[in-house]
Parts: C-alpha cells; sequence; structure tokens
C-alpha cells in the first residue's frame, strides 16, 4: 500500500514536472502558415479603397470627403505596413480636412488624437479631446479616447472618473477600460475577468475584427499571469482565422523564446513577421534571442539596426521605452538614457515613466536619490513586472534587503513575461542579496 | 449587449429602453436612440455642434419645442433679410416645418422631394435636395433672391442611377 502510495507521488510529481516544462507552442499547429504563401486581403482591400479615393484626389486635391477617407485609410494601413510614414500622411490630410470640418463636428479631432497616441504624443492628444469636448458633439466617443489617454498619462483618478460616468456598465467599450484600470490597479483577476466579458459580448455581437482584438488581449494578459497554456490557445485560434494578425504570432513567437526556450521556432516567426510586418519591434526581440544564445554578432548586428531605425526622427518618442533599455543594459550610455528618462516623465508623469528615472540614476550611480524617486513615485503605484525588477535592485544597493528580496520575488513570478535574460539576472540579484 | 439603432420616424414613440431579462445571466439588451438623419443638412446646418447629441436623442415629436428658437435664429443669422419663400411659408412656417426633423412619405402623392407641385412627398435618388433647401431658405418669395445662394451648383450624380437594385451607381 505504501509503495503504491508513493509511486502515485512520483507519478504525479514526475507529471506535474513534464507538464510544467512541456513545449507550449507546437509547430505543427502552425508551421503550414507560415510555409503558404497566404495573400493579405486585408492589405489587397485597403489598396483598392485607396486607388479610388486617390483618384478623386487627383481630380480635386481640396475634396473633403476624399481627404478624410484617405487619412482613415492611412491610418489603417500603417497597422499593416508598419511604414511611420502613413501616420504622418493621415494627419497632414486630417488636418487640411479639418479647416472646413471643425465647423460641423469634432470627428476629426478625434481621428487626429488617436493618431497622437499611436505617436505616443499623449499631451497633444489629449488637448485635441479637449477640443472636441468643448465641441460638445458625439461627447461619448470623445470620453471613450479621453479614458484610454488619462491612463496613458497617468491620470487615474480622472480616468476612473470618466469611466463611472459610463451610463452603461454592460458594454463592450466599458468592460475594455475597466480591465485597463483594474490591470493598472494589479487586480490582475477583476482585469482578466472583465476582458473575458469583452470578449463574450463581441462574440455574441459576431464582430470579427474585435474578437480578434479581444481574444489577442485576453491571451497577453494571460501570458502576464503566466496562463501559458491558455495564452497561446487564444493566438492559436487568431491566426488559424486572420493569419496576418501580427500581434497574436508575436505572442506566438514569446512563448516558443521564452517558454519553451525553442530559438528555432520564435526565429521562424519573427523572420515571416519581419518580411511581412516591417516594424523595428522584430529586431529587439531578436537581439534578446542571440544573446539567449550567445551569438554576440548577431545580437549587436539587432541592436544596431533598432535603434538606427527608431532614431529617426519620424518615429517621435515612440520607442523611448525600448531605446532606454538597450542605452542602460546594453550600451551603458546613461547620459542619453537620462535625457530619455526625463523626456518620458515630461511626457507622462506615470509610475512606469519614474521608473526609468530611477534606473538612470541608479546606473549613474546614485542609488540613494534612486531609492528615493522608486519610494515616492514607484513603489506601490505599478506592478509592472520591469518596474518591480528595477526596483527591487535599486532598493538591494540602497541596503533594504528585505523590501529588494520582495520585489525582485514579485518580478520573478512575471519570468514568462519577462523572458529568460531578465529572469536570469533576477535570479542572479537574489542569490547575491 | 448595446444595440444603436438608427431612428427612423416611426419608431420614435418612445422606444427608448426595452430591456427583456429572462434570466440573470442572460446578456441585458438595451436600445438606445443615438442618431437621427431625415431631411439632409437640415442637422448639420441648423444644430450647432454642442447641441448634436441633444438634438440625435430628441424625439420628433419634441423637437419643435426643443430646438424652434434655436433654429429661427439660425434662419434669421443666415438670411437677415428672409419674408417669405416660394411656398408663401413665414420664418415660424418655415421653421415650423424644418424644426420637426422627419422625412415625410406620402402614400398617394408621387414620391419628390419637390417637383414643383409636391413638397416633401418623399424623396427620390435624382432629387436635388440641397438645392431645394438653398430655395426655400433664401430664394424669398419669388425664388430669385440671393441666386449666388441658391445652388450648389451640382445638377446631377456624376454617374446614372442604376435602373434595378442597389440603384445608386457603383463607386466613382
Amino acid at each position: 500500500m505504501k509503495n503504491i502510495f508513493l509511486i502515485l507521488i512520483c507519478c504525479i510529481s514526475v507529471f506535474s514536472c513534464t507538464n510544467h516544462s512541456a513545449t507550449i507552442a507546437d509547430e505543427k499547429d502552425f508551421s503550414s502558415l507560415l510555409e503558404t504563401v497566404q495573400p493579405n486581403r486585408h492589405l489587397q482591400l485597403l489598396e483598392m479603397d485607396m486607388n479610388f479615393w486617390n483618384s478623386r484626389l487627383q481630380k480635386n486635391n481640396s475634396d473633403l470627403v476624399a481627404q478624410v477617407k484617405m487619412a482613415s485609410l492611412y491610418n489603417r494601413q500603417f497597422q499593416y505596413s508598419g511604414n511611420i510614414n502613413d501616420v504622418h500622411k493621415s494627419d497632414s490630410l486630417y488636418h487640411a480636412a479639418n479647416n472646413l470640418q471643425k465647423h460641423f463636428g469634432s470627428g476629426i479631432y478625434r481621428s487626429l488624437a488617436a493618431n497622437c497616441v499611436t505617436q505616443h504624443q499623449f499631451k497633444q492628444a489629449d488637448l485635441y479631446l479637449d477640443t472636441a469636448t468643448a465641441m460638445g458633439d458625439d461627447r461619448f466617443l470623445t470620453s471613450l479616447q479621453q479614458f484610454d489617454v488619462k491612463l496613458e498619462l497617468g491620470q487615474y483618478n480622472q480616468a476612473e472618473k470618466i469611466l463611472n460616468s459610463f451610463r452603461y456598465k454592460n458594454t463592450f467599450e466599458y468592460y475594455i477600460r475597466s480591465s485597463k484600470l483594474e490591470d493598472h490597479k494589479g487586480n490582475a483577476e477583476e482585469s482578466i475577468r472583465m476582458m473575458e466579458k469583452a470578449l463574450a459580448e463581441m462574440e455574441s455581437a459576431k464582430n470579427e475584427h474585435l474578437i480578434l482584438w479581444a481574444k489577442t488581449n485576453l491571451a497577453d494578459m494571460y501570458g502576464h499571469h503566466n496562463k501559458v497554456e491558455d495564452a497561446y490557445r487564444l493566438y492559436l485560434a487568431v491566426i488559424h482565422t486572420d493569419p496576418h494578425y501580427y500581434q497574436a504570432w508575436k505572442g506566438i513567437a514569446w512563448i516558443a523564446f521564452s517558454h519553451d526556450r525553442n530559438t528555432t521556432a520564435a526565429k521562424k516567426i519573427l523572420g515571416w513577421l519581419k518580411a511581412n510586418h516591417p516594424v523595428p519591434d522584430y529586431d529587439l526581440l531578436l537581439a534578446d534571442i542571440a544573446s539567449f544564445e550567445n551569438d554576440l554578432t548577431a545580437k549587436k548586428n539587432y541592436i544596431n539596426s533598432f535603434i538606427n531605425e527608431v532614431s529617426k526622427p519620424a518615429y517621435g518618442d515612440m520607442y523611448n521605452k525600448y531605446l532606454f533599455n538597450l542605452l542602460t543594459d546594453e550600451q551603458q550610455n546613461y547620459t542619453a538614457a537620462m535625457r530619455i528618462a526625463e523626456t518620458e516623465v515630461n511626457n507622462r508623469p506615470t509610475p512606469q515613466s519614474y521608473d526609468l528615472l530611477a534606473w538612470a540614476v541608479f546606473k549613474k550611480g546614485n542609488t540613494s536619490e534612486a531609492a528615493q524617486i522608486a519610494k515616492a513615485q514607484v513603489i506601490k503605484r505599478t506592478f509592472e513586472p520591469t518596474a518591480l525588477f528595477h526596483t527591487g535592485v535599486v532598493l538591494k544597493y540602497n541596503g533594504n534587503k528585505s523590501l529588494a528580496k520582495k520585489y525582485l520575488t514579485l518580478a520573478l513570478e512575471s519570468s514568462f513575461e519577462l523572458g529568460p535574460l531578465v529572469t536570469n539576472e533576477i535570479k542572479q540579484e537574489l542569490r547575491t542579496l | 449587449m448595446k444595440l444603436s439603432i438608427s431612428l427612423f420616424t416611426l419608431l420614435a414613440g418612445g422606444l427608448l429602453f426595452a430591456s427583456c431579462k429572462k434570466n440573470d445571466n442572460a446578456p441585458q439588451t438595451v436600445y438606445e436612440m443615438q442618431d437621427q438623419m431625415a431631411r439632409p443638412a437640415i442637422n448639420t446646418v441648423f444644430v450647432s455642434t454642442g447641441e448634436k447629441d441633444m438634438f440625435n436623442t430628441t424625439i420628433p415629436s419634441q423637437m419643435n419645442a426643443a430646438f424652434f428658437s434655436k433654429f429661427k435664429t439660425k434662419l434669421l443669422a443666415l438670411n437677415p433679410g428672409y419674408t417669405t419663400n416660394a411656398l408663401g411659408q413665414t420664418a415660424d412656417q418655415l421653421i415650423g416645418l424644418l424644426s420637426i426633423d422627419v422625412l415625410n412619405a406620402s402614400t398617394t402623392a408621387p414620391t419628390t422631394f419637390f417637383d414643383g407641385t409636391n413638397i416633401l412627398t418623399g424623396r427620390a435618388l435624382a432629387d436635388d435636395v440641397i438645392d431645394v433647401e438653398l430655395l426655400i431658405l433664401f430664394g424669398g418669395p419669388t425664388g430669385a433672391s440671393n441666386p449666388t445662394l441658391t445652388s450648389d451648383n451640382v445638377s446631377a450624380n456624376d454617374k446614372p442611377f442604376l435602373t434595378a437594385f442597389p440603384y445608386l451607381s457603383t463607386p466613382h
């Protein structure tokens, strides 16, 4: 009897062990999608629409309707092209059209605000939305975007006030924003529950586009909270519905790398993504993978290619956070990093921006000032894993060992999200604590 | 689940909330009036941006009470010399008509926005609706006043309409 019990225990532990380390992202599930050439039907439709409205603009370049349509099409094209100039073209068409349209409605101010958000110009977005609010038409649409911008600006109380002002609290619009706010507060379960409700809403409305959006966001959230298999299941469903849903592919690549340590699969996906959706982001991930594989030449090439691209003026402040991480952790250029941190604090004084500032100050050697910034502006204000990691390290070298252990341990709980490299750093810091 | 509905005249009679609660788990269906569109350009021109949301959620039976004086102010701002129009309407009569923004449909008379005889008995695709509106706003009693303001100078669609469904011509 005792033996059976022992065998049972062994079986369970072996099972749970294999279960934990088992590969989740099985290439059989998706490799056929990567190999067959899938024309992007969204781009084909966009191109047809753009040709049509462009021909109208050719005839009359002040055709208001054509200007607004083209502006919106350029914005949508950016989602696939990744070409930042599409956003700039969209902006200038909206500005041209708004000279007249601002006398009739606030719609273009909302579109301009949305373009600002894409470009991380949150203060300017806020100003456009203030104008739209003052004009007074379609106030509900304005308030939806206002919530999103207030959250980015770190004005959490105002965001919550806007959310509470929504008359109906059982709508997709409410659920997704409530989910974001709960996530900021660190209420993971409630945040996930809200996004699940948002998905259910769209499934009952049969809104294909927003179903994919909600599934991908929900998958990201499952990943943040270590429900990696649930995340994978959703990502997989998304790419099988729309093989050109890049965010879901990126999620699968991350699972292959961060959870499965299957760098071959991750690189295959990222190569496909780079070919289909040329944004700088993928180089960053490829650099991480190269670093994990100890391929330092490849790592350096990816990092240089990323920095060269995102340093172009066209990107503005869009990639500040990533540039900051490279400047501090890879290039030891703390002066440039400090400038970015200050810009971010000025652009949006969120706990995450102050985390960058504290980290730059720490890297420059001023540990006690860094700890002060962390205590005043970061601790208990954000639960974002990178901030927890930075806070733990700063506190450690400031002599607050027990708090350091607390934050490093908390960060370690998000090792899937942080990836293998940062996870190793955290373990190292904990070992030497 | 919320369903957006465009409000047509026949729906106006208080279909603001129709919620059904079969059980607590079933999604609650809420109908909410969000927009209304009847005669072209009237909402656009006569309602200020700050009052668009209110206008769009006001049912037609209450529009006159809420918007009559505002529409009249706007009319006299646009055309300070308004006396009567080609239909013989005083400012109050014209605004009484326009401030209830519905699209009439006659079951007996020919469908037209204005054909010289029938007025607002419906709206056909080829009707020059903007010119008709400009004429009754700016044309004075004979239709000859303010000649530069009584036409948008677009007299027909760029491309012929179709004779069968969907009747509208292909995008052009």
